[in-house]
């Protein structure tokens, strides 16, 4: 049976969740039947490399690339750490797939894991996320029942547990080398790299990180074919892929479109955003979470995809696009960035931990009317000297995120200096967080 | 193991297969700063201080971490790196409160000394400081957190070395804070080695807080005396005062660390009761004398004994506290007279506690295995105390020279030991041991471990020196001086002090050989 190349059919809700009956008729664990039946993992990873399937989670990288890094001969045991932890301001795309198709979700693990042959799973759930949590738990104890999950499932000598692990609510969680941490227990402060996953993970033990999106689209590779999923979109960015449009757009929400679809379609045409609330302009958008450098109005006649967003001077990431329109203040847009950022630095390395606070207090007071000459200008400074100082890619995000919102409307910025004030209309700020 | 051929700044060297490109570094005088790199613990990399260029990485990458590989080629001083030391360092200041006058770290403070180094001399940073608040982690121990750089290295100490984990990163960002339960204080044996190892002033000894500027502290490499580890330390004096104990790095004994008993011993010999000069009974009470006094009555004593009991009457103690030479003088200059009934104390023991690359011995005194060796060489034979006591008890035994030299509370002349039945009874040591020292007739103050040059042996055999860090207190003096002298009151002493020299000047090592000593 082929499944169709569609990551949720939209009738499943978190109310009715695709459970393991109706995902089997839709074609469901046949890739995984298919899979065992050949039990030739090289083939698998061809078909994963043929299908151009790249990492969903921010970065784009060739999933069966990361899969071979993993030792083929493994003198103990290894792991697959599912990175559930979905915490980018703007992305909702995984919380949707494993409270609507869980099984899906659960099937590309299983997939994964045979692969690289990993005998446990670890779902490092965000801890905010308690309905996926219940859902997700659902599906193991189905799949268990129906003898796809535990030991010599479906009859091979292979064993695999799946286990949920949650965050304790704290964005870094959802870094690689933090994410392990956070699995074994431990704070979650990344490590620095090398050694990395695959050689030493969770547990000492070669480990491989994926993101949900990555692995549900796995059973797609295998059983809606990989020739129909590599058509889909072209380069490094095949299959179906799922956008969180949200901001001033007339219909936010998550959409599933192939990876041609530029990010204007995706803000105006009306299958997807349906334009810009109450017909305004639009004055920016960031294409892949607050990581992602910003986008103005005239850079996004662009296919949203990998090569082309970083072809501009941004990113996928998350594919959590954010619009602003006219009325947003962009120096409170920074500020509210800044404001994230330095609630979420771990505070594990110095220029990360210090740059955080020094940024989001430098842009309260610009917004405030208490902004001073120079200050964009060291802003610029020590934003560029927090990029490649860090342990892990949050020093890249805030720099990104942050320094491209300085640049590009450095001219508002000027303004509410120049003025002592913001023009914009007065506006509550978000209660002060206090880590 | 094979070696690898790196190049740091145009340098040709050597390095061991898997060595770190830092230690590599440090090892040949190439300086790299670094604040959370520890050789004897993990290395998280995270205070981003010793990022170097290395050809053909992108990034410059954190030396603590890069394992070395043949062919490396490492720049350290070019101006993309020192720009990062620049800007590490903006950032460390833009949050460490400017308060080195008041701080017990200044002085000995590496982010003071790398912002002099490293660091600009004007801030660009206009805002508010995060203050945090001053805690109390241990009973020894107090955090200025607001002073903490965060680079664990408390907290990895107490994970890996001593395996206890009292501390822990609490908080998030630059709201982070080391934090101990305050039902789990820090208060292990190793607990005030995480002082020593901050680079700041965050963890201070109670203890010294406030007590002396560090630029005032004379330093003198010793050795600790509290336990046969016999850890390497550095006593600090001001004005006469030992300020504080520290470890000196050491890896055949102690590596960086010492316990807090050895920490704190100075002040078990700081006791209101220390022996500050001579004393003679006269009239059934111990009335204090000279030296001179002292010396001829004991030296009479002595030669009386011999002289009219003869030497099989005469017992001697040595003391696990002595030097190996001051216990070589003694066995010769008592084996000169004829004795040879010598005994050893036994030293206090407890429990001996093991660590991670650490341990503290259960025998609680420096140099047992120094003073046997000293005493096989002059071709001694040792007694067990509780045989000399037999031998007392049966009137073989009537004259008895002890030596001492323990702290105040460390017990070791066995509780029923019957002095009481001796008829001549000499004391040297620094405090008074209840009914023993009462039935002396001759008692010489002698000085403790920090007020004496020598050498000690410690448990594994190994040989260390002893410098003197203070003077003795009032008139006491070392053992070594007080048998020098005593052998110019005994008749036929003097022949005994042949092959023998005194550390002359504290500081100087006399360097003990076998069988003979001489001056280096």
């Amino acid at each position: 049976m082929t499944m169709q190349l569609q990551l949720i059919p939209p009738q499943y809700t978190v109310q009715s969740p695709e459970m393991l009956e109706a995902y089997r008729k839709r074609g469901g664990y046949s890739a995984l039947e298919q899979v065992l039946g050949r039990n030739d993992r090289k083939w698998m990873l061809d078909e994963v490399k043929r299908s151009g399937l790249s990492g969903r989670g921010g970065a784009g990288f060739s999933a069966a690339m990361k899969w071979s890094f993993m030792p083929a001969e493994p003198s103990g045991p290894s792991y697959l750490c599912v990175n559930a932890d979905e915490s980018e301001p703007g992305t909702f795309k995984d919380r949707h797939l494993m409270e609507r198709v869980p099984h899906l979700v659960l099937e590309g693990i299983i997939l994964a894991a045979w692969a690289m042959r990993a005998e446990r799973a670890f779902i490092l759930l965000r801890y905010e996320y308690p309905n996926c949590r219940r859902i997700l738990q659902q599906a193991i104890d189905e799949a268990r029942e129906a003898g796809l999950l535990g030991q010599g499932l479906m009859g091979t000598d292979w064993s695999l547990e799946v286990v949920i692990r949650l965050g304790a609510g704290t964005y870094i969680s959802g870094e690689e080398m933090a994410l392990l941490e956070t699995v074994e227990g431990n704070r979650a402060w990344p490590r620095q790299k090398p050694p990395f996953p695959a050689q030493r993970g969770v547990f000492g033990r070669p480990t491989t990180v994926n993101n949900v999106e990555t692995l549900a689209c796995v059973p797609l590779v295998i059983a809606a074919g990989v020739d129909e999923f590599a058509a889909m979109g072209s380069g490094k960015s095949t299959g179906p892929k799922l956008y969180c449009v949200s901001g001033h757009v007339k219909r936010p929400g998550l959409y599933e479109a192939p990876m041609t679809v530029t990010l204007k379609e995706l803000i105006y045409d009306p299958r997807f955003g349906g334009g810009i609330r109450g017909d305004r302009v639009l004055k920016a958008v960031i294409p892949g979470g607050s990581s992602a450098p910003v986008l103005r109005p005239d850079e996004i006649d662009v296919p949203a995809n990998f090569e082309s967003l970083a072809k501009i001077g941004s990113m996928l990431g998350s594919a959590a696009i954010i619009v602003m329109d006219e009325t947003v203040c962009m120096v409170r847009a920074a500020q509210n960035t800044a404001h994230f950022f330095d609630h979420e630095t771990c505070g594990e390395c110095t220029p990360c931990r210090e740059g955080c606070h020094w940024m989001r207090q430098i842009l309260d007071r610009i917004e405030n009317g208490r902004g001073m000459e120079g200050d964009i200008d060291l802003m610029s400074d020590r934003l560029a000297a927090i990029e490649g100082q860090t342990i892990c890619p949050f020093g890249e995000a805030v720099t990104w995120g942050l320094g491209s919102i300085v640049e590009k409307f450095r001219d508002e910025f000027q303004e509410h200096i120049r003025l002592g004030r913001c023009k914009y209309e007065a506006w509550q700020p978000a209660k002060e967080q206090m880590a | 193991m094979s070696e690898v051929s790196i190049n740091i700044d145009g340098r040709e060297l050597k390095a061991a297969e898997g060595a770190i490109l830092l230690d590599v570094a440090l090892a040949a005088g190439i300086y790299i700063p670094h604040f959370c790199s520890h050789p004897l613990l993990s290395r998280p990399a995270n205070c981003r201080m010793c990022l170097v260029e290395v050809e053909g990485a992108p990034k410059l990458v954190p030396s603590c971490m890069m394992v070395v590989k043949d062919g490396m080629v490492v720049r350290s001083n070019t101006p993309r790196v020192l720009e990062s030391h620049r800007s590490v360092m903006e950032f460390y200041l833009t949050n460490h409160p400017l308060d080195c006058p008041v701080c017990d770290q200044s002085g000995e403070c590496v982010l003071q000394n790398y912002s002099w180094a490293f660091g600009s001399a004007a801030s660009r940073f206009e805002d508010v400081k995060v203050k945090q608040e001053y805690k109390e982690v241990g009973p020894d121990i107090v955090l200025y957190q607001d002073r903490c750089i965060m680079c664990t290295r408390c907290v990895r100490f107490l994970r890996e070395i001593t395996g206890t984990r009292e501390l822990s990163v609490i908080k998030r960002g630059v709201y982070n804070e080391i934090h101990a339960d305050a039902d789990k204080p820090v208060d292990n044996p190793l607990a005030g080695n995480v002082v020593d190892i901050c680079p700041v002033g965050a963890l201070l000894s109670r203890d010294f807080l406030f007590k002396c500027r560090v630029w005032w502290l004379k330093s003198t490499a010793s050795t600790c005396a509290l336990c046969a580890r016999a850890c390497s330390i550095s006593v600090d004096t001001n004005s006469g005062q030992i300020m504080r104990l520290k470890p000196r790095e050491n890896a055949s004994v102690n590596g960086t660390w010492i316990c807090d008993y050895g920490r704190f011993a100075f002040k078990d010999w700081q006791h209101d009761q220390r022996l500050a000069g001579p004393a003679v009974r006269r009239d059934g009470q111990l009335i204090g004398t000279s030296w001179d006094e002292s010396l001829q009555a004991a030296g009479n004593a002595l030669r009386m004994a011999l002289d009219q009991d003869g030497p099989s009457t005469v017992a001697v103690a040595a003391s696990p506290w002595l030097t190996c030479e001051e216990a070589l003088l003694l066995g010769k200059l008592m084996t000169s007279f004829g004795v040879t009934t010598f005994t050893i104390w036994d030293a206090p023991q407890h429990e001996r506690l093991q660590f991670n690359g650490f341990a503290i011995s259960q025998e609680k005194a420096w140099n047992r295995r120094g003073v046997e060796k000293a005493l096989g060489d002059v071709g001694l034979s040792i007694i067990k105390p509780g045989r000399l006591a037999g031998m007392i008890n049966e009137g073989r035994v009537t004259t008895f020279y002890a030596t001492g030299g323990a702290a105040f509370s460390q017990s070791f002349v066995p509780e029923d030991f019957p002095a009481g039945r001796l008829r001549q009874l000499i004391v040297q040591d620094c405090f008074p041991r209840g009914e023993f020292t009462q039935h002396a007739a001759v008692v010489l103050a002698g000085a403790s471990p920090y007020e004496k040059s020598g050498t000690v042996i410690n448990e594994d055999g190994v040989e260390q020196e002893v410098n003197q860090a203070l003077e003795p207190i009032g008139q006491a003096r070392s053992d070594w001086e007080i048998l020098r002298d005593l052998a110019q009151h005994v008749a036929g002493g003097q022949a005994a002090m042949a092959g023998t020299a005194p550390p002359e000047r504290p500081g100087r090592r006399w360097k003990y050989t076998r069988g003979n000593s001489e001056n280096e």
